[in-house]
Order: structure tokens, then sequence, then C-alpha cells
């Protein structure tokens, strides 16, 4: 072609863009998932707004629904309080594994999404089925 | 019993690979007949372990453990069949089978001639094979006999047949979500198809370069066998998606999850191959590059795999964590090792490219298209293995959030729509522009015009009406393509324009089948920008007798209603959707209750307007939580996909049915 000097400085240019908005892109939609310690040990990195996701444990007898729900999810070694308008699935309780999606306010974790997580071996209680 | 037939069938087929490796190494001493014994054995041992698998599957053989910890007596026979490929070590079998077949099909087409790019090809495919049932008769052996049990699963068992087995009762059935669709029996089937296929091209590609046979003569033999495998890919694709938005209930048929990445990644190579082979055979353009794509191609298949069972990263598909990881990645790393060395040592004798004589031509919308597909693949492989590599190289783990998807695929994919309307119209080696502007006049009026009804129809929002505007530029480009190809034959051939056009169809029929395949893209991308730009979601809580509404449309819950299945137990709302009024229909969202967990099923109402989602969150007494969305034209998601697939079978059967005449 008759501008080769051109074209690898322009093909060069447009990689080094590529990569830069590829590297951006990933970066600003990067979601982090954590354990409540890592949560609280981690509360710098996340102000208020940033959204993250929280995994952890429903403490028995944390939870309340007066409109808003509100439970503690735990680790082990630390524990959040945790907020949400959002309905639980069903299979929410106590005791039971979640992720959560949301951000910190303040001292509590506001939760968008709820998902309660199951393993393949992980059985219903007995009597589940009597609810309806 | 079963099991040790199962084991036979393994070792059988593992022998037969290792006969075509042997084979082919022996260069121009290899004998016909050792080909078509290693392919006898890897195929009938094959079959006989899918036989095998099948027969304890249906006889409730617990005393193998696969059997115990995928199957039960209660599950339904459709699904029994399918725990086949419900579990990591089934599923393998299920790829050693469709490898076989495509191994038989190749020593079928090399009809025992000194065929030496058809030898090399079989000894590559009966390399993998060795790879594939070796694993089967090792790390993931499906027939192990069970020695211990705990409650209702195997817990223990070991690959000794002779070893004392003990069987559970019932059998824990299938993962509650692959038995919750009969989709699960089609789709992994035809994606394996797809998967397997592509390693037909890559082991001709390997042939070539090996015998230094570079060239047209392997992209012309591989040619249908891409488009075949192509086919059954996207239609695979097509089917996962519908699975996930009719049984995984999230509201949604795509959600750039790493498995349906893993699907896709083949997909992309597949296809920009597919494009650029046309070059190659019809220029002798890009043939290096095209030995870049078929190698990616099937490299990205096995990196696919490794993401879905190697449970790297959690999903529906991801099984329980095993051995076959780790083998699956070295086997990724011989590949590309191996696959470039080769490539490399034989650079010198793949040809010199004749120049490109100007980027304003069909070869320059080749290239142009090829380097988007690329740039897409590069971008969906960068979201997929990033949470990898910082999983890796840090404590932290992180996932990638579908903005960074859209943000990159969806102007790429408007570009690649684009090139789609122009390459076709542009002709070989120099376009001038004032032949191609009297092409494109009358396709650009009317996607303007297509845009231009949108926003009069009450259409906002920029990226639905920018697709809406290039699709009807790039359809109205095709049909005219058409009409005016056919007319030349009005007079001629045919006395009118409908049987000239079905005559145009069939004559060109692999540029037509391409040109299908493009209406469907449209069609789909216009499903995808109404579904994603214009959908609407709201979350309810009904007592019974109470009402909500969502796009025009009330929907009242009914009552709630309860059943037990031998497998299931099901608890569902009835809900009664009225328009303006009007009766419209009854809709039963359910959550069905399976031993181990439970699944949503969506309950969908179609219409031509678009599709009125309903997932029940809870359920219980006299009132139902739900996810209500709203997703206008959702059918030309499936429409459009499905004529993509039209456009490849196409081309296939028309090719077959020109063959036959032509031998008649």
């Amino acid at each position: 072609m008759r501008n080769k000097l051109f074209v690898v400085p322009a093909l060069g240019a447009l990689l080094v863009i590529g990569a830069y908005l590829m590297w951006s892109g990933l970066a600003d939609n990067t979601l982090y998932y954590l354990f409540p310690d890592e949560a609280v040990a981690q509360r710098a990195d996340f102000p208020d707004g940033e959204v993250f996701r929280l995994a952890g444990i429903v403490v028995p007898g944390s939870v309340t629904d007066d409109g808003i729900l509100r439970f503690e999810v735990t680790d082990g070694t630390e524990s959040i309080s945790v907020s949400s308008t959002r309905t639980p699935p069903e299979l929410f309780q106590d005791d039971i594994s979640v992720l959560l999606e949301g951000a910190w306010a303040g001292d509590e974790f506001v939760a968008t999404q709820i998902i309660v997580r199951h393993d393949e071996q992980y059985r219903a209680p007995d009597g589940y089925e009597d609810e309806s | 019993m079963i099991g040790a037939l199962g084991q036979v069938g393994v070792l059988a087929a593992l022998a037969g690979a290792i006969l075509l490796v042997f084979e082919g190494l022996r260069g121009v001493d290899a004998r016909p007949e050792g080909f078509r014994r290693g392919t006898r054995a890897l195929v009938g041992g094959a079959v006989g372990a899918m036989l095998a698998l099948e027969l304890g599957l249906l006889s409730d053989d617990f005393s193998i453990a696969y059997i115990a910890n995928n199957s039960a007596t209660t599950t339904p026979l459709v699904f029994k069949v399918a725990s086949a490929w419900a579990a990591l070590e089934g599923s393998i079998v299920l790829w050693g089978l469709v490898l076989a077949g495509f191994t038989w099909l190749v020593h079928r087409s090399y009809a025992h001639r000194p065929d030496r790019l058809a030898e090399g090809a079989l000894a590559v495919l009966g390399a993998v094979a060795v790879f594939f049932f070796g694993v089967m008769a090792t790390i993931a052996n499906p027939f192990e006999v069970c020695t211990q049990i705990a409650g209702a699963s195997c817990v223990a068992s070991s690959p000794w047949p002779w070893a004392s087995a003990v069987a559970v009762a019932d059998g824990l059935g299938p993962n509650p979500l692959l038995q919750n669709h009969l989709l699960m029996a089609v789709h992994p089937p035809m994606l394996y198809i797809g998967y397997v296929g592509l390693t037909v091209p890559y082991a001709y590609a390997m042939s070539a370069l090996v015998l230094r046979q570079p060239g047209i003569e392997w992209a012309r033999r591989t040619k249908h066998w891409t488009l075949i495998t192509w086919t059954f890919l996207t239609l695979g694709i097509l089917l996962g998606a519908w699975w996930s938005y009719e049984v995984l209930g999230w509201g949604g048929y795509w959600a750039w999850d790493p498995v349906e990445n893993a699907s896709l990644l083949p997909w992309l190579a597949a296809t920009a191959f597919i494009h650029s082979s046309f070059v190659q055979m019809r220029r002798g353009m890009l043939q290096a590059w095209n030995f870049v794509l078929v190698i990616s191609a099937f490299s990205l298949t096995i990196l696919g795999t490794f993401l879905t069972r190697s449970g790297t990263i959690a999903s529906v598909h991801s099984f329980t964590q095993s051995a076959i990881g780790p083998a699956l990645l070295a086997f990724l790393a011989v590949v590309l090792v191996a696959s470039f060395a080769v490539f490399a040592l034989r650079a010198d004798h793949v040809a010199q490219s004749p120049r490109l004589e100007s980027l304003f031509s069909r070869e320059g919308a080749f290239l142009a298209n090829n380097l988007l597909l690329t740039v897409i693949a590069f971008v969906v492989l960068a979201g997929t293995l990033f949470p990898l590599f910082v999983e890796a190289f840090g404590d932290q783990t992180v996932g990638i959030s579908r903005p960074f998807f859209d943000r990159f695929t969806v102007p790429l994919g408007l570009t690649l729509i684009l090139a789609m309307g122009v390459g076709p119209l542009m002709p070989y080696r120099v376009a001038r522009p004032a032949v191609v502007w009297e092409r494109l006049r009358s396709p650009v009026r009317w996607g303007l015009a297509a845009g231009a009804a949108a926003v009069l129809g009450g259409l906002r929002e920029a990226w639905p009406i920018i697709t809406i505007t290039l699709a009807g530029f790039v359809a109205s480009a095709i049909v005219r393509h058409l009409i005016v190809s056919a007319r030349k034959t009005v007079g001629s051939r045919h006395d009118r324009l409908g049987p000239a056009i079905v005559g145009v169809l069939r004559s060109d029929h692999g540029f037509w089948g391409g040109q299908i395949a493009h209406l469907g893209v449209l069609i789909l991308a216009v499903g995808i920008a109404t579904t994603g730009g214009l959908s609407a979601t709201t979350t309810v809580l009904l007592e019974r007798g109470e009402s909500a509404s969502l796009a025009g449309y009330d929907f009242t819950y009914r009552a709630g209603f309860s059943r037990q299945e031998p497998n299931r137990d099901v608890l569902g709302a009835r809900i009664e959707v009225q328009r303006e009024g009007d009766f419209v229909a009854i809709v039963e969202p359910r959550a069905n209750v399976y031993a181990t967990q439970r699944v949503p099923t969506p309950g969908v109402l179609s219409r031509p307007s678009g599709d009125l989602y309903f997932t029940i969150i809870r359920i219980g007494g006299d009132a139902v939580t739900m996810d209500v969305w709203w997703f206008p034209y959702q059918w030309m998601v499936w429409l459009g996909g499905l004529v993509v697939v039209l456009g490849g079978a196409w081309s296939t059967v028309m090719r077959a049915a020109t063959r036959e005449r032509v031998h008649a």
C-alpha cells in the first residue's frame, strides 16, 4: 500500500487506545466479592454507595422484618448489619449462606439483591413443603 | 456388569485413538487398513461406552457411582437419558462420542486413497481422542463402582469393576436445574456437535502444516465441516439462551456469564474463519491468518471446557471440583504450544499472500469483518478471564459486571452490521465509489426511513433507533441484491420473479445461505436492542384478588395451586392478565420443589408486541411476591437466531442436493 509509514504508527496508536479503553472498562466494572471480615477491614476502600458483593451466613435470630428487612451476616469473625427493601427469596432463613449485592450506608450494608446460595447437596428441611 | 462393559468401550476407543496416532506417525508408510481399524475401534468403543451408560441409567444401576449421584428411580425417562450428559464424567462420554462420530465422517471422506492430508487429519483427531478417552479411563471415569454410600448419595468409588459394590436405594437425581426443562435433553448435544466439530478444521489445518501443504486445499475441504459445525454451535447457543430464559427465571436470556462466553468465543472465531476462508479460496489471501483462526477456535473450545468443567468459575454448568481442571489446562497448554510451534516451523511454507489492492473492496470488507469479530472476541475473553487473573495474583474475588460487555460489544456489533450491509455489495479487488454508491443509494434511504418510522412511532432511545436504522439499511441491501440478481434470469430461465428468486437462492446457495444468516443477525440485533433498551420491570407483592400493572397490562393474583409430581412438588400462582379491561390470558409461574433445592419456572406470556414475564420470589398462603418484566419484541431474538441457523442449514442442505443432482 502507498502509506506504509503511516499505517504502522496508526495501528499502534489504535492498539494503545483500545488496550487503554479495555483496561479502564475492566477496572470500572469490577465487582468485588467480600466476606464480612474483608468488608470491615477494607471499609475505607468502599465508600458509601460503592457497590460490592457481600457473602456470609445469616446470623440466627437476627432477622426482623417490619417493612424493611434487617439481619446480620457473618463469616465467623466479623458480622455486619444488613438492611434491604427487597423481598428475600423463599429459602432465606437463619443460618443460610447468602450472597448480597449492595453498598455501605454508614455502619449498615444496604442490599439491593439477596441471593440464597445452595450447593448441589443442599437438602430442604423436613416439612418445608407444608408451607403453602 | 454394565459398568464393566462401559470400561471396555472406553479402553477400546482409547486403543483405536492410539492406533490412529501411530498410523499417522508412520508417514508415507501409513496403511489404510490401520486407519480403518483405528476408526472402527474408536467409534465402536465410544458407542459402546455411551450405550452402557444409557443402559445403566435406564435400568437404575446404582452400583455405578455416576448413576447413583445423577439419576433417581423417580427421574422421568427423558431426563434419565439426558442424565448421561448432566454431569462431568458423563458429559465427557458425550464429547468422546461426538469426536468419534466426526472421526468416522472424516474417515469416510478419506476413501482409502493415498490421501496424506486426510491421514494427517485422522492422526490429529486420534491425538485429541487419546486425551479425552484417557481422561475417561483415569481421572473422570464415568463407570466407577460405588463402594461407600452416605445417605442418598455415593461418596466413594473405585475404578476396578471387581470392587464390591454397594448401591443406594433411589438415587440422588440430576441437578434440579437440569431436569426442569426438556431443553436440557437437546441443548448439550447440539452444543457439543458444534464444539467438537471444530476439531475437524483444526485437524486438517495441522495436517496441512505438518505435510507442508498449506494453500487452499485444506480450507476447501474443511469449508463444509466448518459450516455444519457452526450451524450446530449457533443452534446450541440459541437453545442455551432459551433455556436460560425459560428455566432460570432471572429475567433474561444472556447474562455474559462465563459459561455463555465460553460458547460464544469459539463461535466468534469460527464465524471469522468462515468469512476469511472465502478470501483465501477466492483470492489466496489471509492464509496465515486462517491458520491462526482455526487454532484459536479449537483452543477456545478447550478453554471453554476448562472454564465450565473445572469448577474454576461458579455457575450452573460447573460441576463439583475434580482433577479434570488441571488436566484440561495442561491439554490446552500442549495444544497451544504444539500448534503455534508447528505453525512457526512451517511459516516459510505458508505462501505470501497476494497484495491487498485496495481497502475499499470485498477483501477489505472481509478484513473489517475479521478485525471486528477478533476485537469482540478479545473483549469477551478479557472480561471472562480477568476475574481469574485477579484471583490468581491477588487475594480478591471479583466479577466483571454486565456494563463492561455491553459498552464494547454494542458499538462493535453495530459496526459489524454496517460492514455486513456494505461488504457484499463491493466487488473484489477494487471498488469504484460510483458503482458502490449506485448499489447503496436505495438501501440507505430504506434504512433512514426505518429509523424515522421508529422515531415517529414513539421510540426515543438512541441505541434501538440506530440498530433499527442499520437493520433496515442492511435488510434492504440484501433484498435489493436478491431482486436484481433474480431479474437478470427472468425471461431467460424463469418467467416470473417468484420462481426466479428461488432459482437464485438455490443456485448460489453458499452466498445466499450467508445472506439468510445475515438477515437473521439483523432480526436478532433488533430483538436484542428492544428487549435490552426498552424493557421494564417491577417487583410486586399481591394478595389474592389484588392487581398491579406493567407496560399497559394489568395482572391479578387469582389463586395459588400445588400438585405433586413423582420427582418434585410444584407450587404455582394463577395470574390473570388483562389489557384495557379485556381478558388476555392466565399465566402460571411456578416454583418447583425438588429434593435438593427449589427452582422457579417463570410464567411467560408471549405476544407480538412483547413478552410479559413473571418469576415467583416467594409464595405462601394467600400472597405471592413476583418479579415481573416486560420485554418488547422478545420473539425477534428467537426468530433471528433461528433464521441464522436456517442460513447455515440452507448452504449445507442445498449443497448436498446439488451434489446429488450432479451425481445422478
